[in-house]
Parts: structure tokens; sequence; C-alpha cells
């Protein structure tokens, strides 16, 4: 098994990665237009380099409590084949490279247990690899 | 199949399409010239090279179908045979099996399961056929295919019912001889030929467009031609934007480059002015490369007419009429979002046309008209809009008529259709539930009816309007924007968000303050007494979760007649926005149509007008206010009509209908200004033609020419600004006497008629007369004939 890079952000507790190839930049955090009568999970509208993108609030897909005031919030932009999609993430880590995926840990219960595709065990701490595309969709 | 063959098979894909749709314009053309040999060689080489590329990308069907046409191209060729009605419509029919081939490749189902031995023989036969040669000339005129019973198209006008037109080559193959049968097609979603069959009166299946669903697009329409002159532009300015931004950065990393406080004031002062340039420089490259991108994606209106010939030709045989299809300005370009999203409506109204509109040559000879009737199409630009026209010379539609339709199908109550004017009886051919399907003969009446023909319309900002006079002919006039991207729109506050509201959509704004317009509340819902009614209101702090608070304006919105207020905090002011759509997450906000960037980089979302509407009453709340009187109004008249009564031609009193009058304005000298054989005034930012009411009344002059119109002697005049059709007309007049009054008793008098009114009524005691609105915007129309380019001035 070869090792993957992956582009890291904290969301609330957890270290969470997407494979580098998904991501199409890595931003800081973006004045939003909100959408009334939205989903809540979408943080609402930005302008990005003049293109209209729909911003997804992270904390809010993974049931998380929303951010306090003094975390500073951070912009993942993923490539979708509708277009670029925003992710508003907590704070934006470093890019890693990583092997030997585990199953995710059994501590991790929740909403987010089904979004989550395995674990990386790090010096430190344990990168979660979610799975975008059920985090895109916003089914579940 | 590796890439290398896949794009050899889109190529092959792409180039067959247009080919096959200059084959269809051909054959047309030589069914009524026959001798136009060089048409003859273009049709020859183009199924030639669909059988030359299909034998070398292995596809037997398509090469054994294009061979048995080119054998009998050959022959006509070669002056061996001529071109009968016959041949061309088994010619016509290959053409379609090809597609079908070609559809069934492209949808990656291989040739597709579809038996063409009964067309291959028939072709076969048609060469061998040693029928003697016609003479020139006369080679056009067989009779249609024979053991043809069709029902005859009704006489009376009728509207189509509602099965899917696939959006090419919509119609069947005129049968061929009874000696061949036609080979039965098998439908394909995307290009079904769907033959009636003969003397089937079940209607034909649905086909589904494909083409709505947003899905992948087919290889004809993935690509465009694009001049190479607009090219190598778009090429010069993009070098020149690469320059101005080098400059930029160099700039930007220079010493001293307009950083404040660390240079001598002198260098900032330099840097500031180079820096100005730049950005002007900057600035012209950014609108001349947005001007070279929207001419790539223009398309001449051809595009979609160039199928209009086989279309009528063919639905004219299939239903015994002769038709003569005139197309006028094919070039006029737009669009090319417009022009995919005008295709399937005017492919209908088309249809509608020959199949409804002109009658059958027997019908036509005893009304003393020629046998072959006249379609003509139209199409030009004007004052920034693309207007195409429809306009065939048959049965017209009687309002009479429509109106007993309209009242059979409970769409209007007795008292509105007792009130209704013309015009207003035309429209109503567009509402929904006006066509049935039981009005479906085998070739028309497939597809969109004509409400879905108005919805899609106006879905692209376009207006349609129709005319028609009894025995003479329909008239269809489509006014189109020039492009989807960029619409007018006002920009209104609601909490701390701004958003967009297309200015099609607008009708007036009304700023509430105390004492004027009352706000009231009716069974739980807020309504607005304006001008005597009461007008729904959807709160918008409600609706675009904004903190409630006293209503700051309210903006009067119609959405397909449906007339409500809207509440929101602030108006600003229009801007001209770039519309993007809103992903897939956003799919299903009902009440936003897009979203934008306003000039200060901040994202504004657009309403849609139709999702308000939807929200304006609930089922419930609708019960419940039916009993105290207000609702959502509609543009019917309800009971007494409502009259603005102006003075003009010295003392006559003119009327006219309160709900065309949008504003009345006081216009001085500076405004108003020669256009064309007219007068104009600058008015919301566009150009508004002015039509004298003094000359249209008293039939001496052509409105608006050679006359500003009465002042009051201080340089200004009245007008009364009203709207009828897609323009704003300004009507002057002497003097405003009354708005609003009540026309109680409808004396209408007919010895009242005259030039520029249709009649007179007894107001309030006194003898007015009705204006004729027709004629005053035709005489406004005069005036817009020529056209005008004015730099925006800010207002």
């Amino acid at each position: 098994m070869s090792a993957s890079t992956y582009v890291t952000f904290s969301l609330g507790e957890h270290l969470v990665g997407l494979p580098v190839e998904r991501v199409q930049e890595v931003l800081g955090a973006l004045p939003m237009t909100p959408v009334p009568r939205a989903d809540r999970r979408v943080a609402g509208l930005l302008n990005l380099r003049g293109q209209v993108v729909t911003g997804l609030d992270l904390r809010a897909r993974f049931a998380l409590p929303p951010a306090q005031e003094d975390e500073s919030a951070g912009t993942v932009v993923v490539r979708t084949p509708g277009g670029p999609v925003a992710l508003v993430v907590d704070r934006i880590g470093d890019v890693i490279q990583v092997d030997g995926m585990q199953p995710p840990p059994a501590t991790l219960t929740g909403p987010i247990r089904d979004l989550v595709r395995g674990a990386y065990v790090l010096a430190d701490s344990l990168l979660l690899d979610v799975r975008l595309d059920a985090v895109l969709a916003l089914d579940r | 199949m590796d890439d290398g063959m896949d794009e050899i098979i889109h190529e092959f894909l792409v180039e067959s399409h247009e080919n096959l749709d200059q084959i269809d314009v051909d054959l047309v053309a030589l069914e009524k010239d026959p001798e136009a040999r060089d048409r003859l060689a273009r049709v020859f080489r183009a199924v030639h090279t669909i059988k030359g590329t299909s034998g070398f990308l292995g596809l037997p069907v398509l090469e054994h179908v294009a061979h048995a046409g080119e054998t009998l191209l050959a022959s006509l060729r070669d002056g061996d045979l001529s071109l009968t009605t016959d041949r061309a419509s088994l010619l016509l029919a290959t053409v379609d099996a090809i597609r079908d081939v070609l559809a069934s490749v492209e949808a990656g189902h291989g040739e597709g399961g579809s038996d063409f031995s009964e067309l291959v023989e028939a072709l076969h036969q048609s060469v061998l056929d040693d029928t003697p040669l016609t003479l020139p000339g006369h080679a056009g005129d067989g009779v249609p295919g024979a053991g043809q019973a069709l029902p005859p198209a009704g006489h009376a006008p009728e509207t189509a019912g509602a099965v899917a037109t696939p959006p090419s080559s919509a119609t069947a193959p005129a049968p061929p001889p009874a000696a061949a049968p036609a080979p039965p097609p098998a439908p394909t979603p995307a290009l079904a030929p769907a033959a009636p069959a003969p003397a089937a009166p079940a209607p034909v299946a649905v086909v589904e467009d494909d083409r709505d669903t947003g899905g992948r697009r087919g290889a004809a329409e993935s690509s465009v031609r694009v001049d190479v002159a607009v090219l190598d532009s778009l090429m010069r300015l993009v070098g020149e934007l690469v320059l101005t931004r080098n400059q930029l950065s160099a700039h930007d990393g220079a010493p001293g480059a307009g950083v404040q406080g660390r240079s001598a004031a002198a260098a900032t002062e330099d840097g500031r002015i180079a820096m100005g340039s730049m950005m002007q420089r900057l600035n012209v490259v950014t609108s001349d490369l947005q001007d070279a991108v929207m001419k790539a994606r223009m398309q001449p209106v051809d595009t979609v007419w160039a199928k209009f010939p086989r279309v009528v030709r063919d639905l004219a045989t299939a239903c015994r009429k002769e038709v003569a299809l005139t197309m006028l300005g094919r070039e006029t370009e737009l669009d090319r979002g417009l022009v995919e999203a005008i295709r399937d409506p005017l492919t209908h109204l088309v249809r509608n046309a020959v199949d409804h509109g002109i009658e059958t040559p027997e019908v036509r000879t005893m009304a003393g008209k020629p046998a072959t009737g006249t379609l003509v199409l139209r199409a030009s630009h004007e004052s920034g809009r693309v207007v195409i026209e429809l306009e065939d010379d048959g049965a017209g539609m009687d309002p009479d008529v429509i109106l007993a339709k309209a009242l059979e199908r409970g769409i209007v109550s007795p008292a509105q259709a007792a009130a209704m004017a013309p015009h207003e009886a035309y429209a109503l051919v567009f509402r929904p539930g006006f066509s049935t399907a039981a009005a479906v003969t085998n070739v028309s009446g497939r597809g969109v009816g004509m409400d879905v023909v108005k919805t899609n319309i106006e879905a692209i900002g376009g207006t349609v309007e129709l005319t028609s006079a009894v025995g003479r002919g329909t008239t269809c006039r489509l006014t189109l924007p020039l492009t989807l991207a960029i619409v007018p729109a006002l920009i209104v506050v609601v909490g701390e968000q701004r958003y967009a509201v297309p200015q099609t959509l607008v009708r007036e704004l009304v700023v509430v303050h105390d004492g004027g317009h009352v706000v009231e509340n009716v069974a739980g819902v807020q309504v607005l007494r304006l001008r005597e009614r009461l007008l729904t209101l959807v709160d918008g702090r409600t609706v675009l979760e904004g903190p409630a608070g006293p209503p700051g304006a309210i903006v009067v919105l119609d959405v397909d007649g449906k007339v409500f207020g809207l509440v929101v905090d602030e108006v600003r002011d229009t801007e001209e926005i770039v519309v993007s759509s809103l992903g897939e997450h956003l799919a299903g906000t009902e009440v936003f149509s897009g979203g934008t960037i306003l000039g200060d980089g901040a994202v504004a979302l657009i309403l849609d007008g139709a999702g308000l509407a939807s929200l304006a009453l609930t089922g419930e709340l609708r019960e419940e206010l039916r009993d105290t009187g207000a609702g959502v109004l509609t543009n019917t008249h309800e009971g007494a009509r409502r009259l603005v009564v102006v003075r003009a031609d010295g003392e006559r009193n003119i009327a006219i209908p309160l709900d065309v009058v949008t504003r009345l304005e006081d216009l001085d000298d500076e405004s108003v200004e020669r256009l064309g054989e007219g007068w104009a005034a600058r008015y919301r930012g566009g150009i508004m033609p002015l039509v004298e009411v003094s000359a249209l009344v008293s039939g001496l002059r052509v409105a608006g020419r050679g006359s500003r119109g009465t002042t009051h002697g201080d340089g200004r005049r009245s007008v009364v600004v009203v709207h009828h059709g897609e323009h704003p007309v300004g009507l002057v007049v002497d003097a405003i006497l009354d708005i609003n009054v009540e026309d109680g008793d409808v004396a209408a008098q007919e010895g009242r008629r005259g030039p520029g009114v249709v009649g007179g009524a007894v107001v309030g005691g006194r003898l007015v007369e009705i204006l004729d609105l027709d004629a005053a915007v035709r005489a406004a129309g005069t005036a817009l004939a020529t056209p005008v380019h004015l730099e925006e001035v800010p207002a």
C-alpha cells in the first residue's frame, strides 16, 4: 500500500483529511451570504473569484455543535462534478503523507460515524478519512 | 472502445448531424426546384460521406441504409430519374433512419435494433421503378402518398394537447407510395420520427425529451462553430490582459509603488497615476473581452430554423395542405443558450400554424384565398431585444370561439368573459388547461401546449403575444433578451441582506408611509389597499428570515398575471446582474432562481417570481379570504373597469383602462427627443416612444410625428405611461382629468368608433371615448422602427 497525500483540517476535536486530488484550494474565512429557507447544513454562498459557490457548514454536516466565536474558520474548496463546493471548517492543518488505513475507531459515535471511511494513526492524533461524496450528498 | 476511436466517432456524429440538417433543407428545396443540380450534388456527397465513414467505423446497418439512399441519389443526379414527392419522402425517411442509428450510437447502444429492410427495399424499388420522367416543373406536384386517411385538421383553431415533441426531426416522414409501406421507425428518445400510422386514431405515445433533463449534451449541441476572426480577437485581448497583469505585478513590486508613508510623496503620486492608467486599461480590456466572448457565443437564429422547411413540408404533406414557408432575418444572432431554449416552443408554434392555422386548399379556394398558404418567420433585433414573429395567413382565431372554450373549461367566469377585450381573449390560449388532449390529431398536438410555450419563453425573460384576424391569419410574436446571462434587476434589502428581483416582474413600487397606503390584516393575511383594491402581500422578512419591523417598501410583482406585493425593508437601485445558477445543494429552494455577484463583491440571491407567488396564498388561507373579498388579483376585469380620464384633441374626454397604466409623468423638453419619425423620452434607463393622443384620435396625422405634444406653456407635458405589449409607451395628453373612476354603466356606444377610439361610455355623467390601445401601440411602433443606441445616462 503506497502512501497517499491528505489535506488536513480540524473540526471540533477531530482531525479530518481529504485526498489532495479532490481539493482545489484552501482559503481562510470568507464572507458568506446566508441562504434563507435552505438546508441548515448550507452555510451560504460565497464569491470565489467571480464564481458563485455554495458553502457547506461541515460542523453542521457532522452534527457537531456550532463553532465558538474564537475558533477561526477556514475554507476548503473541493472539486465536484457540478463545480467547486466550499467546505467551512475550523482550522486548516498541514498537507501530510500517510499510509496504513485502519477501520474507524470504536469511540466514534453519532452521525459522523457513517461518514468516516477509516482512520490513520498519527504521532499525536488520529486522522479521519471521510467519505467526501457522502458528505456532499447531504442525504444522511 | 479506445479514446482515439471515440474521438473519431464523436467527430463523425457532429459532422453527420450537420450534414443531415443540410440534407433536409436541400431536399425540401429540391422538391420545389428539381433543377438545382448543385443541391442534388451536395446531398449526394453528404450521403456518400456518411456511407464511407460508417463502413470504416464498422457500422454495417448504417452503411446499408446510406448505400441504398446513395444509389437512388446517384440516379437522380445523373438525370435518369426525377425527384417526385414520393422519392423525396423516401429520401427524407432515409435521413430519419440515419439519424435514428446515429442517436443510438451516441447513446452507446451500438446501432440499435431497428430494422430498415423495408426502407432499403423501397429505395431499391424506387430506382428500378421506370416511372416516365415527369416534366421539369411538375416534379414536385405529385399527390401525397396514397392510402393516407388522416383525420382532417379541424377548422376551428385548436391549441395542441400536451405530449412532448422530440427536439429534432420531430415530424412524421410522409408516407411513401402504397407499393412500399413506410418502415415503422423505432422511437428513440432524442430523435424519433414518430410516424403517424395511417388511420390510427390513437394519439402518438409520449416521447420524453431528454434534452430538458440537463443531462449529457448530445454530440451535436456540445460544440459550436466560432468565426476565426472572433477567436483571433479573443487571443489578442487575452494577450493584452496578460500584459496588463505583468505591468501591474511589476508595479506592485516596485519600491514606492503607492505604499503610503514609505517613500517621498512625489513617488507615491507617480505611482498612483501609473496605477490609474493601468486600471483604466484593465477596464477596457475586460469589457472588450466580455463583448468578444459574448460574440463567440452568438449563433444565427437559422440554427433553429434550418429544420423548419422540413417540418413544414412533412406536416403539410400529412395534412394535405399546401404551405409555403418564408424565412426572413435568418442571420439574426442570439446567445446560444437562448437558441436551445426557443427550439421547442418555436417548433410547436410552427406545427400549430400548419396544423390548425392554415386551411386545406379546398377551404382556402372557397374563401377566395390562394390555395397555398404562407407561413412567414421573421427575426430581427429591436431595441436591444430579439424579436421573432411567426405569421400565417390561415383561418385566424375568433375571440368569441376562444372565450366560449375558456368558459366551457372553466378558465374564466362568465362575468370576466363579458368584460374581455379581444386581445385579452387571445391571451387565454396560453392559460394552462386551455389545450386538451382531445385536440390531439395525429400530427399536431404532440408536444407542449401553448401554456408551456408561454412558460418556457417567460422563463428566459421573454414575452409572447398573439394577434389574429378571423379569416386573415394569426401572428405570434416572441420577444427575447439578447442573452440569458445578464438581466436588469431591482436590488432590495431585507434585514441585513440584499436580494435581486428581475426587473421584468416588477410592476410598481409602493413606499409605505404613515397615512398613505394602509397595510391591513385580513384573516391573518397582510393586504394592502392600493387604489381601492386589496393586494395580497408576501412579507419578505418572514420568507427570507429577516427581522420583523414596519414595512419599508412594497414591490408590486406581476408573475404570470398574478399580482401581489412583496414587503421589503428598503429598495435600492436597479443593476445589470450576471446570473449564475445555484448548485445542487440549493436546488430545492423554491424562492430563489439563482445568485449574482454585486459590485462590491458580495453574493446576492435572485428572487424567483413563481416561487414567491406560490407563497402568496396557501390553500386554506384562500378559502378564508374568499369570504372577505381579498385575494390574489388577476389581470382580468372583475366587474367594473377602472379608467383614467384625460383631455385631448380640444375638449374630448378620452379614457384609458387603469390596469395598463403604470405611471403618470410630467416630462419637460429636456427629456424629449427626436426618434426616427417620432418623439421619444428617456425613461428608466431606456427609450420610451411617445404618442400624441390628440393626433391619434383626430386621425389627421400619424401620431408622434411633427409635434412634441402640447405643453402646459412651461415646457412640460402630461404623459400617461402604459404597458401594453412589451415596451412602455408614453401617451402625451393635454391634461389628466380624473384617475381611477369607475366605469359604472358601460354604455358602450358603437357610434363613437373613430380613429384611435374603440367606443364610448358614460362615466360619472360625462361622455368619454375609450382609447384604442392597439392603435396607440402601433403608432408608437412606427417610431421604434429605427434602431437607436443611446449611451446609458445615470438617472
